[in-house]
């Protein structure tokens, strides 16, 4: 087949969300993805793509990542796109942090390295501005330090507390 | 919902190290992981080989070292290359007591690698590595190759400090000038 007959029709598949939502996507788009990349190299495109580990409307939000990160048809991608993409990639991950989380795990089980990337930088600087209880609350962690054991740990540290 | 561990590996690789010294805090398992020398070995290389938003990791630097005229503390500044200006912090300064020893000790700058900081005390006569970053340090055994013989008078010519690859570990080197006093002179 010849690669000009494939770019003028555009390949669709179709992903289902653990919920059992399905979303249809263009091939090329959803190959931003290493983890469906790899099944439809293995040839899981005559059927519906299982996406177990994402909800509905987590994967909707993925879908959105792909189209704009999918590679464009006409070569190169220009200074301008790129700084487009830039602005939109800082208004996709700028959620509600439960949102992020998600996001963050799905770009980690579906492999896409520009995703998971931008969501750990962006949940990194919300860390940043925190308190370690704060913490804890955005990660549901439980603190299993004493009260004691916690106690000397900050003091050897006071000055970054500071 | 628990984050693999990868993945916050990912996340806290981001952080400035004042950050996670903070937040060995969260729990157990966070505290295992910010010390692991994994983890502070993938921090080090993410921040020599890209520029930070808040520091210029990437330029060439210079460390200045000279004592504070009004409180006789010796103190440090970086300086970038080119331009040539003092970056912030403007100074740090040495670490003293770096052992639990109250007095002002003359401390001179070996060299630096990786971020840490190599000093010379000289009235102890140690050797001390400083991180500057989270303000510690620790003490270089003495070395235990065998003394030379009591005639022979050794001075220290110099001292180095680098990074050895192959072993993965920081190499201290010190030239000593041997002396042998001749029975005739005297």
């Amino acid at each position: 087949m010849s690669s000009t007959l494939c770019c003028s029709f555009a390949k669709n598949v179709t992903l289902r969300s653990s919920d059992g939502q399905t979303f249809e996507v263009e091939e090329a788009a959803a190959q931003v993805s290493q983890t469906i990349k790899r099944m439809i190299e293995d040839g899981c495109t005559g059927s519906v793509i299982p996406v177990p580990n994402l909800t509905g409307p987590v994967l909707a939000l993925v879908i959105e990542y792909f189209k704009k990160h999918s590679p464009p048809s006409d070569g190169c991608p220009t200074a301008l796109l790129e700084m487009e993409i830039k602005d939109w990639d800082a208004k996709f991950v700028a959620v509600d942090n439960d949102t992020l989380l998600d996001l963050t795990l799905a770009a980690h089980y579906l492999e896409i390295q520009g995703l998971l990337d931008l969501t750990c930088h962006r949940v990194a600087d919300i860390l940043n501005d925190n308190s370690v209880e704060k913490i804890r609350e955005i990660f549901h962690i439980k603190n299993d330090f004493t009260p004691e054991e916690e106690a000397e740990e900050r003091s050897k540290i006071q000055w970054a507390f500071e | 919902m628990a984050i693999p561990e990868d993945v916050l590996v990912q996340i806290l690789l981001w952080l400035p190290v004042v950050s996670l010294l903070r937040f060995k805090c969260v729990s157990k398992s966070w505290y295992a992981l910010i010390t692991h020398q994994n983890f502070t070995e993938k921090h080090l290389l993410r921040n020599l080989s890209t520029p930070n938003n808040n520091n210029n990791n990437n330029t060439a630097r210079f460390l200045a070292h000279r004592r504070d005229k009004t409180t006789g503390d010796y103190v440090v500044s970086s300086l970038s290359y080119e331009p040539l200006q003092v970056l912030p912090p403007t100074q740090q300064p040495l670490p003293s007591p770096y052992s639990g020893i109250d007095k002002k000790v003359e401390v001179f700058v070996v060299g630096s690698c990786n971020s840490v900081v190599c000093l010379y005390d000289n009235y102890d006569l140690n050797i001390v590595l400083w991180n500057p970053a989270t303000k510690e340090t620790k003490v270089v055994p003495k070395s235990t190759l065998p003394r030379f013989p009591a005639f022979f008078q050794a001075s220290t010519n110099g001292i180095g400090f680098g990074f050895d690859a192959r072993t993965n570990d920081y190499k201290i080197i010190k030239l000593l000038c041997l002396s042998d006093p001749d029975p005739k002179l005297s």
